[in-house]
């Protein structure tokens, strides 16, 4: 198996890595909260200094524009948020700044090193939960001057602790394993929090009003997703390119997001089109392969709420 | 500007009498939040400052800062009773999209 160790260190103890395509965004100002409490999908409010929660801002539309580790601080919230997202995320966010008192600042000089399993809580202290796979996780946020520092440290405390240091290349084959969709890979600005498969983890029912509730209520009470993403098996050595269609006998039920090679197949995930996974879970071919569907990313191993 | 019905005038008479907030002014904001992107907030206040417009409608004094006012102007506020609740009702020309319970718009 590929990344076999960082694996087990994932889910028997602990794998510490840099996040390097994520960026933090502070949210300062006496209104920081309540406004916040507006925008995110998930619960802002009651949430304590030292702890965190995950959410999406979403579109006017209801779709993804950035998945969000809201990191509560004493005197204000920093939002670690895609890199990729930020300018999005400013005209976005500025844009619902009335008259509160709100101020919003990209912190270029900040990093996160995240450190992910069972054993998270023991690296260090501080910090703020963040389980990004479904085997609990916690993260910590550094300046430039201290990052080689601090990932060194937290390293060595990893391996004293059965893990260690994991590669970008290894996080992401095990995200895949996992069935954890990433943004603007697996999910973005063309997904509804429905098909995206983490609702359990990024969406709250009873919180109230936030921008873009409307569409996600109505999806989630009265209609059904028209495509939902899946974890995949493929009877194959080499992984499929990205959006190759997941076929059923002649007619596309679906379109590969995610794939990487495992001894045994690849490992993937998939968007499965409406109706189609209640016809059974074999049949499927991709790039004239062999493949079967595993079930919803939101019922497999990689998304676990948080216990509150 | 910004207008209340004669029957939306009444009940922020009546609201205000039984409060006793004697002669205060109605305080309209928008802020961002809301299913689709701003909120209506309604309030008494006593005080107003440099950055307030006020208007006078059915002889309530309005006060509304500068930013909430561009997203307001032209907009009357009405009260509504009916099956399923009672309310004030914002009829804004700047909305071109409510949420479904009308208390979020969007422009």
């Amino acid at each position: 198996m590929t990344h076999a160790r960082e694996l087990d260190w994932i889910q028997r103890s602990v794998g510490v890595l840099t996040l390097s395509d994520r960026a933090i965004i502070s949210v300062s100002g006496d209104d920081a909260r309540e406004w916040l409490q507006g925008q995110l999908t998930n619960q802002v409010e009651g949430v304590e200094a030292g702890d965190s929660t995950y959410a999406f801002v979403l579109s006017l539309k209801g779709r993804i524009l950035a998945d969000v580790y809201a990191l509560v601080r004493e005197d204000d919230v920093w939002l670690d948020v895609p890199a990729t997202q930020v300018d999005a995320l400013l005209e976005r966010l500025d844009r619902y700044i009335i008259m509160e008192d709100v101020d919003l600042e990209v912190l270029d000089d900040l990093h996160v090193i995240a450190a992910q399993g069972p054993s998270a809580d023991e690296v260090a202290d501080g910090g703020w939960p963040a389980d990004r796979l479904g085997t609990g996780g916690r993260q910590w946020v550094v300046s430039s001057s201290e990052l080689e520092s601090e990932l060194e440290r937290l390293t060595v405390r990893a391996r004293e602790l059965g893990g260690g240091w994991v590669s970008d290349q290894a996080w992401n084959h095990i995200r895949v394993l996992r069935g954890r969709p990433r943004f603007g890979v697996d999910f973005g600005d063309w997904t509804y929090p429905q098909e995206s498969g983490l609702n359990p983890v990024a969406v709250s029912f009873n919180k109230g009003c936030y921008v873009g509730q409307e569409t996600v209520v109505m999806l989630e009470n009265r209609g059904k997703s028209p495509k939902v993403l899946w974890r995949w098996t493929i009877e194959s050595a080499e992984a499929p390119a990205a959006k190759a269609s997941i076929m059923r006998v002649d007619a596309v039920a679906g379109e590969i997001t995610s794939a990487v090679p495992e001894q045994e197949g690849v490992r993937a995930l998939g968007f499965l089109k409406r109706g189609y996974g209640a016809e059974g879970l074999e049949g499927f071919t991709v790039d004239g392969i062999p493949a079967r569907a595993l079930g919803p990313v939101e019922e497999g191993p990689g998304v676990r709420p948080a216990p509150r | 500007m910004l207008n209340l019905t004669t029957r939306a005038a009444e009940k922020v008479k009546e609201i205000r009498d039984a409060e006793g907030l004697a002669e205060q002014g109605l305080r309209v904001r928008v802020i961002g939040g809301g299913c689709a992107g701003f909120s209506y907030d309604l309030f008494f206040e006593d005080e107003t400052t440099d950055m307030d417009q006020t208007f006078t409608s059915h002889g309530i004094s309005i006060y509304v800062d500068m930013m909430s006012a561009q997203y307001v102007e032209g907009t009357e506020i009405d009260y509504v009773e009916g099956l399923q609740g009672a309310g004030f009702k914002f009829v804004n020309p700047q909305a071109k999209q409510t949420c479904g319970c009308g208390s979020s718009f969007a422009t």
